[in-house]
């Protein structure tokens, strides 16, 4: 006699532990967007206040950068630490959301705005601070090896002496566009060091140390 | 996430899971039944056939074990030597009229061939046999016999365990024994699905006789007798109570050849038996399916592996290593980032390894095993056995395609 009632008791069980993976990654993604997304909320609050007392300092006193430089370490700081859980959400995700690509641009308006931040404190306060603004996109393998680069200059000098900007090329963001525009950059991995030097290849962390004098 | 990657996963995970299910579930239902033996309303007649060829090192202790069985009747021990060139005659001699003899002077290069000629002359009500590298325990006899109370059962087969296991090769067999010959087997015999009787096993000597004995164009033809069992429409039943000890292969060659050979023997016999495919039995309905699939899905396991390594792994480390390479030998960049993101993959790693677990655990309890001192050998198995199984299954169908020579 054949036991019908088993097969379709273990296709049941096999649907509800299957299912239940489809509901596990869908829980863990929207959990660790909505973490991203609440710390995306208060470092922009942070970054406009560094951008106010910039303007601040600039238009009416002579006080010292000591203090907005302080508060742009530790933003940059926390912003590298979103961009880390945002590369692994995306490489985990079944399909990455349209909420996960609004977090990505949220956070590229940030860093951008960190960037300006910071090109104004060397001008205005001679930071010693090195930029990199880092076009890559995430298919490409020269992409990835130049990330694990960047990941050792970070590593080495610290958020807070060299700020590299991620810039997702593929990325629908109209500030990308510009700045690519403004530039030159055509292709990725582009690095541009200083707001002075389009690199567009895969560059050794020797190379970055040497022309942003580290 | 790769999504085809993951697609493929999905299937061989879903599948794994419902044949996990199947079988759990079955485990269950029938858990009070796993240990009782039928007792036997009358104790019939029994024929032992023992095949040698070339075991000089194991035919005595095969014999021994065979005449030492405890049974109320006398058994008929008809040991058949096929053109052995080393001392197995001598050896067989040496027992005198305790047993049966007949000498081939030629190696028929097939085991059916001794065993029709073993058929074709017992006497008993059961005919068994028992290959030479293989010893049945003492009291495996009277425990199994009982089975035969049933007038549907055509044949019973005792527990298989791997005797002496030495090397790691060895003790990995003996866990794949405990896993899949002990525990699946009795599984098995509860959704009617055994098909095959290797080794050592009891038959109602009337069905063999009437559907032709052994097959002799078969390099399995354990395999093959269970399947015309099946067909003739009788049941293979298996008691966990009564055991039986074999040796395996000792290196990886001779393993390779085995597996090979049961393979190709599994292809052949179910496309000589297609038509019990998806015929409205648990065995059409699920057992060959399985087994169909289970083979297909070691393939894809193994491309899978493959595939991952080639595509995926591969160009992962590559861009690290040059990642590595151009950041100055960088040795930060080789800790691991400590944080770790829950997915899918995980989770269904995590499932896989828990229908193992369970698997391994009820095996060890059903085969009186001490799992826990197997621990490193569980997870050879696991790991890296379990792969090597696509890979035979691979060798066997390129085989069976180019039409390569079967032999022993």
């Amino acid at each position: 006699m054949v036991k019908s009632k088993t097969y379709i008791v273990a296709a049941l069980v096999t649907f509800v532990l299957i299912a239940s993976g489809f509901l596990f990654n869908w829980y863990f993604t929207e959990m660790r967007q909505s973490q991203i997304d609440q710390d995306l909320i208060s470092l922009q609050s942070s970054i406009s206040e560094s951008q106010l007392e910039m303007l601040y300092i600039t238009e009416f006193t002579n006080a010292t950068c000591e203090i907005i430089d302080e508060s742009r370490s530790s933003t940059s700081k926390s912003l590298y630490e979103v961009n880390k859980r945002l590369i692994a959400t995306e490489q985990n995700a079944i399909n990455p959301s349209e909420n996960f690509y609004r977090l990505k641009k949220d956070q590229t308006i940030l860093y951008v705005k960190l960037w300006m931040l910071t090109y104004k404190m060397k001008e205005e306060c001679n930071t010693n601070v090195s930029t990199i603004l880092y076009f890559f996109d995430t298919h490409s393998s020269d992409s990835q090896t130049q990330g694990h680069v960047l990941d050792s200059v970070t590593k080495e000098y610290g958020t807070e002496r060299v700020l590299i900007v991620p810039l997702d090329y593929e990325l629908d963001s109209g500030i990308i566009r510009i700045l690519a525009r403004q530039f030159n950059v055509t292709k990725s991995p582009t690095l541009v060091l200083n707001e002075n030097e389009t690199l567009s290849k895969v560059v050794s962390r020797p190379e970055i140390e040497e022309k942003l004098n580290l | 996430m790769n999504l085809p990657l993951l697609l493929i996963q999905m299937i061989i995970v879903s599948i794994t899971i419902y044949c996990g299910s199947v079988i759990l579930i079955t485990f269950f239902v029938n858990k009070d039944k796993m240990f009782i033996d039928p007792k036997p309303k009358r104790y019939p007649s029994v024929t032992i056939a023992i095949p040698a060829y070339n075991e000089e090192k194991s035919i005595r202790r095969c014999i021994e074990h065979v005449l030492k069985l405890d049974y109320p009747k006398k058994i008929e021990v008809i040991v058949i030597n096929d053109g052995s060139t080393d001392k197995t005659e001598k050896i067989i001699k040496s027992f005198g009229n305790k047993i049966k003899f007949i000498n081939r002077k030629e190696n028929s290069g097939i085991k059916s061939i001794p065993l029709n000629m073993a058929l074709k002359k017992s006497k008993g009500e059961i005919f068994g046999f028992v290959d030479a590298e293989t010893f049945i325990e003492s009291h495996s006899l009277k425990k199994l016999i009982g089975y035969f109370n049933d007038p549907k059962v055509g044949s019973v087969l005792p527990a298989m365990k791997v005797y002496n296991p030495k090397n790691l090769l060895e003790r990995i067999q003996r866990i794949e024994y405990f896993m899949s010959v002990i525990f699946a087997r009795k599984i098995m015999t509860f959704l009617n699905s055994l098909y095959m009787v290797p080794g050592c096993g009891f038959f109602r000597s009337d069905i063999l006789k009437r559907t032709g004995g052994f097959d002799e164009n078969n390099l399995s033809e354990d395999l093959e007798i269970g399947l015309r069992i099946h067909n003739a429409g009788y049941k293979i039943e298996n008691s966990i109570n009564a055991l039986a000890y074999t040796v395996v292969p000792n290196n990886l060659r001779s393993l390779t050849k085995q597996r090979i050979r049961w393979f190709r023997g599994l292809i052949k016999n179910l496309r000589k038996y297609k038509f019990l495919i998806f015929e409205k039995t648990d065995f059409g309905l699920f057992m060959v399916p399985v087994a169909i699939i289970g083979g297909t899905i070691s393939i894809v396991l193994y491309f899978l592996l493959l595939l991952m390594f080639l595509f995926d792994t591969s160009r992962i480390m590559m861009n690290f290593l040059n990642g590595f390479f151009m950041s100055g030998f960088d040795l930060s960049l080789l800790i691991p980032d400590m944080v770790i993101y829950p997915n899918i993959i995980m989770f269904l790693f995590v499932l896989f390894t828990f229908i193992f677990a369970i698997n391994v655990f009820l095996s060890g309890k059903l085969s009186k095993e001490n799992i826990f001192a197997s621990m490193f050998d569980i997870l050879l198995f696991m790991f890296i056995y379990t792969p090597l199984v696509g890979v035979w299954w691979m060798l066997s169908i390129i085989q069976e395609i180019i039409g390569a020579e079967r032999t022993w």
